[in-house]
């Protein structure tokens, strides 16, 4: 989606689909995501705690793998995407690189080599972001999906468009 | 479906500047796979349009595009009018204020491969 959610995109190496689709699922406490925009050739999982939720997609070809959170969570679920871009990225190989509005010094791809250069990276980007996002809908926390975000934060403060879209 | 040339890019960047949209995110979050598979999706019928109305297209008052910026390019290149589509929930929704930097759509777009 995009305003409401920070975003960190794994992607090369050389795992297939079906070996990275094993290892997210294997993963403690990662389900199907049946709320997710579903889209042919990619696989959706939510890993979920009482206090976060981030939702995974993975895509076949290309296979890259997509990390997301919305930015009412609270600053706790840094270390988590982190903990869990890591644990990605050592078990298929892959890079990282965030897909937000990144300084130009924090944009391109980060191998697990330079995974300290990606966590200050990705730190200093969703502080910003989380900053603008409490700006417009306030303090309030939640571990919450991007469909949920919609529905709690976003779509009181909305009104239908009426508009040519598209 | 996705421009495949530099002037096809321009022509799409024209016609959502000339749609009054104007984007507020900037390139790195452009996924030009996403594009593609949207409106290959959108265009054979398979668009998973319910999940789609829980997540709706968000515009700011002055058609800021908040949230959906991949869904209403590949809208445009399918051919759709998210503002008409039927259903039980709309589609694009509008909030009151703009909190994000408005960008040029030829600045955003994804490159041509």
């Amino acid at each position: 989606m995009g305003f409401e959610s920070f975003n960190l995109q794994l992607r090369g190496g050389p795992a297939t689909a079906t070996e990275a689709a094993g290892v997210i699922s294997r993963i403690a406490g990662v389900s199907r995501d049946e709320c997710a925009i579903k889209m042919p050739g990619s696989h959706y999982y939510l890993l979920r705690d009482v206090r976060h939720a981030i939702e995974i997609e993975m895509r076949e070809k290309p296979v890259s793998i997509s990390l997301r959170f919305t930015l009412c969570h609270p600053s706790s679920v840094d270390n988590q995407l982190l903990d869990l871009a890591r644990t990605l990225m050592r078990s298929l190989g892959m890079s990282a690189i965030i897909c937000d509005d990144v300084a130009p010094e924090h944009a391109g791809d980060y191998s697990l080599e330079r995974f300290d250069d990606l966590a200050g990276a990705v730190r200093h980007t969703i502080g910003i972001r989380r900053g603008e996002w409490r700006a417009t809908f306030g303090d309030e926390e939640l571990g919450a999906t991007t469909a949920e975000a919609h529905r709690h934060f976003i779509l009181p403060q909305c009104q239908p468009a009426i508009a040519k879209v598209g | 479906m996705y421009p495949t040339d530099e002037a096809g890019r321009q022509q799409l960047a024209d016609a959502l500047t000339a749609a009054g949209l104007k984007p507020t995110q900037d390139k790195h979050r452009f996924d030009r796979d996403k594009i593609e598979a949207m409106a290959d999706a959108m265009s054979n019928g398979f668009f998973d349009w319910r999940s789609a109305g829980l997540q709706p297209v968000i515009l700011g008052p002055n058609d800021e595009v908040l949230g959906g910026h991949h869904r209403i390019i590949a809208a445009h290149l399918a051919g759709i009018d998210l503002g008409s589509l039927p259903g039980p929930r709309p589609q694009v929704q509008r909030l009151a204020r703009c909190f994000r930097p408005v960008y040029q759509w030829i600045d955003v777009l994804p490159d041509v491969q």
